[in-house]
């Protein structure tokens, strides 16, 4: 009996992709702040800055949360489910078998050799990036070509690698996610232990070795009980291939006996309600991305809750926080603390401040106003126009009584 | 009937494509055309029609950020020129003035920066307000105004800069002589600025060492921060001095040369994938 795990799957595969694709180029987001891997390349600078890096935001901890949660209980069914790159590469080996390209499947001594390049990949990248402080890979990174429409940053290796995966993938089956993709490096530790496996019982199976002719990833299914690869997507193209048919001769699911067999729709739940979860918390749970705080926090403090645009990364909040430590006319004396989120388009920011010393009308101003840097000997123009504030209408509404007390020119 | 239709129909056509070929004129967007008028006026220094015209171009069209931002500094440096008028705080006097001086010269008004820097100058009378009140005398082709200045300082407030500057105004001057003179005295300390160090190959060019020139403009341009990088090079081209080899491949290659400093606070630039400062943003925008 032929199941249809494959169509299914495939059929969640696009519905993933469908939505990054919209959400690249119809809603124009920030997807990077949904990618997974950026929790990674950020948790240095984020633990030991309070800060994310460039455009990345907290929701990228949850996304990783998320991932590695469904990737503890289905092994590495985010790959095989949900990554655009994955996605793309297995239309392209499908593509490239249905046009009668030679097919290679590369397995044993050289794959196990190759799999290794992904953990020296996320090594050098963790390593490089963590130093420089910047996602200083991403202007290679095709994923990140992709989602952001082809970045300011973004070089032409990008499209090689791009190039380069997209043909590998037409005579072989995912090369870059079996051998390159250093977020597949990260998962491996995790989906060893997953707890989700697919069992191949003995006493039904024919030994035909279809199941292990189908896997994408190489895996001898056909010599083994209990699939443990840490490179199992639980894609299920095993259980599709059985001619005996599945939960009789092979079946997926939690350790146990056969009966304890799970559907794919389970599968398929698990994803949804891992993503909605993780998508879910970023937005009750406001982590700020970016945090800088001077002086000491007096007994009575204010928050201004202000909208602003041109905010968009980790550089751009540095900016932000050296127009608030100003020290001219348009000094913001007092505590002062920044929560941020920076990102495109209008972001939100936070500002607490001893109302004893400022309010939020300097503290637009200190923003807003161009800044003589002595140091530099030169202006600088401020790049933020804050939301619902108009600095026409405040310049006739504020004399220079109201300004604070100036330390500068 | 028909024939009519036809000219009516091609008739509409010519209207509309003559209209159309007529944009500058028939519509101009009045926010740009503000916006030109108001740099048309700073240029002659009508600080306050400027303003006005940033303010009318930053209203008309509020999605350009640069019309307001020209707006905020304009209406920054009209401000300031008031308040230096009235300023008692000799050390606020002395940020304001700078900070009006750094605009006046951004901009290429150097009569207005004249009697600023004489100012300055009268206060401070340093080494730093001498050499900035010569500059402004140098650009202003007021030579002997600058060679006075400069001689007017004591040789304890003497500096490499002020040195070659003199050495400039002895040289366009014609007293080359005296200039070499001067020249030969000058000893460029090891932590020299980026100024001073262009100074000094300014005036190794005027007195003829084209070799120490080009050697002393890498230099600088190896320790000016990568965001007044194009600022010098654009200087040195339009530069009196350089103009003798401002033709050559020598000249053309040592502008080239790449900064060795980093930034000394962020650059604001418009993403951190093209900012001379990326990879070292970490630490805060102040460092």
């Amino acid at each position: 009996m032929m199941s249809n795990y494959g169509q299914v799957r495939r059929t969640v595969q696009t519905v993933f992709l469908a939505l990054v694709l919209l959400g690249a180029f119809a809603w124009r987001a920030n997807c990077e702040r949904w990618c997974p891997f950026g929790g990674v390349e950020a948790m240095a600078s984020y633990l030991a800055e309070g800060d994310m890096l460039c455009s990345l935001g907290t929701s990228n901890f949850f996304i990783l949360g998320g991932v590695l949660g469904m990737t503890l209980l289905l092994r590495r069914a985010f790959c095989g489910y949900m990554c655009p790159i994955g996605t793309l590469s297995e239309g392209l080996h499908v593509l490239g078998r249905k046009a009668g390209l030679p097919q290679a499947r590369v397995g044993g001594p050289l794959d196990r050799g190759l799999s290794l390049s992904k953990y020296v990949l996320l090594a050098v990248v963790l390593w490089l990036t963590w130093k420089a402080g910047e996602l200083i890979f991403r202007g290679f990174d095709p994923c990140y070509a992709l989602i952001s429409r082809h970045g300011a940053d973004i070089t032409v290796w990008a499209y090689v690698v791009s190039a380069a995966i997209a043909a590998a993938s037409l005579f072989v089956s995912l090369p870059f996610c079996r051998w390159f993709c250093p977020f597949a490096a990260v998962l491996n530790p995790f989906s060893r232990f997953g707890l989700t496996r697919v069992r191949r019982h003995a006493d039904a199976c024919r030994n035909c070795g279809n199941c292990a002719k189908r896997c994408p990833v190489a895996i001898p299914v056909d010599q083994l009980e209990q699939v443990h690869a840490a490179r199992c997507l639980s894609c299920m193209n095993c259980l599709d291939a059985c001619k005996v048919g599945p939960s009789r001769a092979i079946s997926w699911g939690p350790p146990g006996r056969r009966g304890h067999a799970w559907s794919q729709a389970a599968l398929i739940l698990i994803l949804l309600g891992c993503t909605s979860m993780a998508v879910s918390a970023s937005y009750l749970i406001p982590v700020p991305s970016f945090v800088k705080s001077r002086g000491e926090k007096p007994a009575r403090a204010a928050e201004a809750k202000i909208r602003l645009a041109e905010m968009t990364c980790r550089g751009r909040a540095n900016l932000l926080v050296y127009f608030l430590e100003r020290d001219d006319l348009y000094r913001v004396p007092g505590y002062l603390k920044v929560e941020a989120w920076p990102g495109p388009g209008i972001s939100d920011l936070h500002v607490i401040y001893d109302p004893s010393a400022t309010n939020e009308a300097a503290i637009k101003r200190a923003l807003t106003e161009p800044y003589y840097d002595a140091v530099a000997d030169s202006w600088r123009m401020s790049p933020f126009a804050i939301e619902g504030y108009d600095p026409f209408a405040l310049l006739d509404e504020v004399t220079p009584a109201d300004s604070p007390a100036p330390s500068g020119s | 009937m028909q024939s009519a239709l036809f000219r009516g129909v091609v008739g509409t056509a010519v209207l509309l494509l003559t209209l159309a070929s007529l944009p500058g004129v028939a519509f101009a967007d009045p926010a740009a055309q503000a916006f030109a008028d108001g740099e048309k006026l700073l240029a002659k220094a009508d600080f306050e029609g400027a303003l006005r015209a940033f303010a009318q171009a930053a209203k008309a069209d509020r999605s350009k950020p640069e019309y307001m931002q020209q707006y905020a500094l304009l209406n920054r440096v009209v401000g300031l020129r008031k308040q230096l008028a009235t300023e008692e705080d000799a050390a606020q006097w002395e940020n304001i003035a700078r900070s009006l001086h750094s605009f006046y010269i951004s901009r290429g008004l150097y009569e207005e920066a004249l009697p600023l820097d004489e100012k300055i100058h009268t206060k401070l009378g340093s080494a730093y307000s001498a050499a900035m009140l010569a500059e402004t005398q140098l650009v202003l082709d007021r030579e002997a105004d600058a060679l006075k200045v400069l001689s007017e300082l004591s040789d304890a407030k003497q500096n490499a800069n002020t040195r070659a500057l003199k050495a400039l105004a002895l040289t366009r001057l014609g007293k080359a002589d005296e200039a070499r003179e001067v020249a030969k005295a000058i000893e460029l300390p090891a932590d020299s600025g980026p100024a001073t160090i262009y100074s000094v190959a300014r005036m190794q060019a005027a007195v003829g060492n084209t070799d120490g020139a080009i050697a002393l403009l890498k230099r600088c341009l190896e320790s000016v921060p990568p965001s007044q990088l194009e600022n010098f090079r654009k200087h040195a081209k339009a530069t009196r001095e350089f103009a003798q080899i401002s033709t050559t491949a020598e000249f053309s290659k040592v502008l080239e040369t790449a900064s060795k400093v980093a930034e000394s606070a962020c650059s604001g630039g418009s993403n951190c994938a093209s900012c001379p400062m990326r990879g070292q943003c970490s630490g805060g925008a102040k460092q």
